[in-house]
Parts: structure tokens; C-alpha cells; sequence
């Protein structure tokens, strides 16, 4: 029988040999260059955006949405259940929940609901434009941010991440891997009632329906 | 009130820039090995690419600490991401696991036997706990000494000589009593028995 030394030589070996054709990605330098490029414009945009979303926030508490009966706020989930508006994307179909106003944003699906609560959905890949949002996921799981917290969840059966940051914000990443190993769902939300009914939210929408699109850079920049 | 998120929590502020020709070099030179170790170590091929690219960005941050061993720092930086990304996962849904005798199949075709014990090998090192696979990936993959694995996993000797042994044995129940020696890529390992 062979030593532990000479067996895991061995092992290293074969490990090596399997290995071996795996060559770094193309272009890896000007990726990096231009994935840098992106989060320094980030952090200028990100502050330059503060007052923006804000704006953007009060607006859609005072003049946004419907007003909900009796001042409250119902939840996303239940609303869910009964049949909202179709959004005609390109050659897609998007059922959203009832009570939900759906709008078009620039690279994705907006749904407005009651309480100021909104959601957004689209779905981005590495092959197309913009950060890749693997490594967006990866970097936000590495970077031991302690307001982030991480929610196994399921959408249309598939494994996902609920990330909450700060109980203000939150975001979905569902990989689909019909679309390829590195194609997520992402969902932001902005709203306790939103980010609390979000993986209910998600779990009525068919991923094969959304399009791939760019990641926004309004979210999270690389 | 809702408030929409916004990137500020995330970014992190950019200190200094490498240099960029020497960063460069490295890159080209390095980063397919690196790949090779990132792979091993998640066992996913889109996600070693993306620790890759993550653990490259951060050394060319930290370009004036790590050019002395800009190597050994992103295998750390990489060894850490990894660490995480298996941390993530516990906290997720269980993947389906292999089915059972997945590991037990065999091929009589002497070269196809090469490829499937390689493959076997992949298999059963991803079944492995994430330490042990460290282990085995740093000490018999990118061949650092015992310290210098010790050290980079932030674990004491000792320990990386125990998980050795446990990741040794659970690869050799798993593979069985073959001779791994018998490949192109083992000429250089003597037999012993």
C-alpha cells in the first residue's frame, strides 16, 4: 500500500492531468480593466444618484401606486394569487400579481404595488453586456458586509438567494440554469412589504418568460 | 417608507492602481493556473472563472502588498472566496447528490479508464468537505509544503497533516484499490508496491 505522501502525489498528479486543459478566460486583463473602470464610475455615479433616490422614493409613496383600503398595506403574496396585468416584452409574456401596476424600465419588468412597495425583475447573464452578476453575487457574499444577509429561497423550483441589506433594500438571485451556468433572475425591492413578499413574488413568475437583458448599473456596479 | 437600494453599501473604495504592465504579465503568465486551482477548489467552472476575475481585482487593489508574492496573495484571496462560496451553500437548499454507485462505475477501455479515473477523482474530491479539499488542492495540486498550506489556510500543522490523511483515505475508499500510477500524467511518481 502506498504512503499517504506518495498517494496524494499521485492524486495531485491526476488532478493536474484533468486540469491541465483548462485555459483562463479570453481577453481576462481587459475584462479586469474594464470591470474596474465600471466600479470607479460606480462609486461616482452611486453618490452623484443619492439624491435621486430619494426623489424617486417619495414619489412613489405619495403619488405612486393606488391607495390601499382602509391605509393599509396588503401583502404582495396574497395579491399574488389573483391574476394581474400582461406585459408584452418583445416575445415574451409576463403575468404579474393583481394590484400591481407594470411598466417597462430600461432593462427590465417594473411592478408597482401598493405602499410604495415595488419590484423589479429582469434577468442577466455573462454573456451579455455589463458586470457579470456571478461575480457581483460572489463579491457581495465575500465581502463579509455584516448588514447583508443571505435566504435560501425557491423560485420556480429553482435554488435562490434572498440578499437583504439593511432591512431597506433587497435583492433576489435565482440562477437559472436553463440558461446557462452563469444566467441569474434578479429581483430588487425597495420596501419592508416588498422585500418581505419577494420570494413569494418570485415564486409566480415562470423564469423562461424574462428576457435577458443587461444588468443596470443603477443597482450595483462592478 | 420605502427606500430604493442603492449601491452605495457595496462599493468599496479603489486605492491605488497596479502597475499596470507588471499586473498585466502576471495575469497572463498566472491566471490559467490559478483558474486550474479555482476549479478544483469549487468544482464549478463558471464560478472558479468568477473568483478568478474577484480574486484578481482585489491584488491589483492591493497591488503595492502583493506584488513581492502576487501568487501566493491571490491564492489566498482565492482559498478565502472559495472558503465563503461553501459557506453560502450551506446555508442554501441541498444540491441533489450523486447517484448512488455513481463513483463505483468502471470501464474496461484502458484509456477511456485514464479519463474515467481522472473524472472519478474530480467527482470524489467535490464530495469531500471543503477543508479537506483545501488541503489536498494546495499540498498535491499546487505542491506548497505542509506550513506553507498551514498557513495559508489559517489552520496549525497538525491539522493540515490530520485533514490530509482523512481526505486520503476517503479518496482511496471511493476510487478502491487501482493503481493511479498507470497514466501519462503519474510518470514522474515512483511505484511502491
Amino acid at each position: 500500500m502506498l504512503t499517504d505522501e506518495n498517494y496524494g502525489r499521485q492524486i495531485g498528479a491526476l488532478l493536474r492531468a484533468e486540469v491541465a486543459s483548462l485555459e483562463g478566460p479570453p481577453d481576462l486583463f481587459g475584462r479586469l480593466r474594464r470591470a474596474q473602470a465600471r466600479r470607479t464610475m460606480a462609486r461616482r455615479a452611486g453618490l452623484a444618484a443619492l439624491p435621486a433616490a430619494a426623489i424617486a422614493a417619495s414619489v412613489a409613496v405619495t403619488g405612486g401606486g393606488s391607495a390601499p383600503a382602509h391605509g393599509s398595506r396588503p401583502p404582495v403574496a396574497s395579491a399574488s394569487r389573483t391574476r394581474g396585468p400582461v406585459l408584452r416584452l418583445a416575445d415574451y409574456q409576463i403575468e404579474m400579481p393583481a394590484g400591481f401596476t407594470v411598466t417597462r424600465i430600461g432593462n427590465g419588468v417594473q411592478a408597482r404595488g401598493p405602499g410604495g412597495s415595488f419590484i423589479v425583475l429582469f434577468v442577466v447573464s455573462e454573456h451579455t453586456a455589463g458586470p457579470p452578476a456571478a461575480r457581483q453575487l460572489a463579491r457581495l457574499r465575500a465581502s463579509g458586509d455584516p448588514a447583508a444577509r443571505l435566504t435560501p429561497v425557491t423560485v420556480d423550483g429553482l435554488p435562490g438567494t434572498l440578499l437583504e441589506s439593511d432591512g431597506r433594500g433587497g435583492m433576489l438571485w435565482v440562477r437559472v440554469p436553463s440558461r446557462g451556468a452563469t444566467t441569474y433572475l434578479v429581483a430588487k425591492a425597495a420596501g419592508r412589504p416588498a422585500i418581505a413578499a419577494l420570494p413569494s413574488f418570485a415564486s409566480q413568475v415562470r423564469i423562461e418568460e424574462l428576457p435577458v437583458v443587461r444588468l443596470s448599473c443603477q443597482v450595483n456596479c462592478g | 417608507m420605502a427606500t430604493p437600494l442603492t449601491c452605495c453599501a457595496f462599493v468599496r473604495v479603489v486605492r491605488e492602481k497596479p502597475d499596470s504592465k507588471e499586473f498585466e504579465s502576471f495575469v497572463r503568465e498566472r491566471s490559467a493556473a490559478l483558474l486550474r486551482t479555482a476549479y478544483l477548489l469549487v468544482g464549478d467552472r463558471g464560478h472558479a472563472e468568477d473568483l478568478l476575475q474577484t480574486a484578481l481585482l482585489r491584488t491589483s487593489r492591493r497591488w503595492r502588498t502583493a506584488r513581492a508574492a502576487p501568487e501566493a496573495y491571490t491564492r489566498q484571496v482565492l482559498v478565502n472566496l472559495s472558503r465563503d462560496r461553501w459557506r453560502g451553500l450551506l446555508r442554501r437548499p441541498r444540491e441533489a447528490a450523486l447517484l448512488p454507485g455513481a463513483l463505483a462505475r468502471r470501464t474496461v477501455d484502458g484509456p477511456a479508464e485514464r479519463v474515467s479515473q481522472r473524472r472519478m477523482l474530480v467527482e470524489a474530491l467535490a464530495l469531500l468537505p471543503s477543508a479537506q479539499r483545501q488541503v489536498i488542492v494546495l499540498r498535491f495540486v499546487d505542491d506548497l509544503p505542509v506550513a506553507k498550506t498551514a498557513e495559508l489556510l489559517g489552520i496549525s500543522e497538525g491539522t493540515v497533516k490530520s485533514y490530509t490523511s482523512r481526505a486520503l483515505a476517503t479518496l482511496r475508499r471511493a476510487l478502491g484499490p487501482q493503481d493511479l500510477s498507470n497514466d501519462d500524467a503519474t510518470t514522474e511518481v515512483s511505484h511502491a508496491h
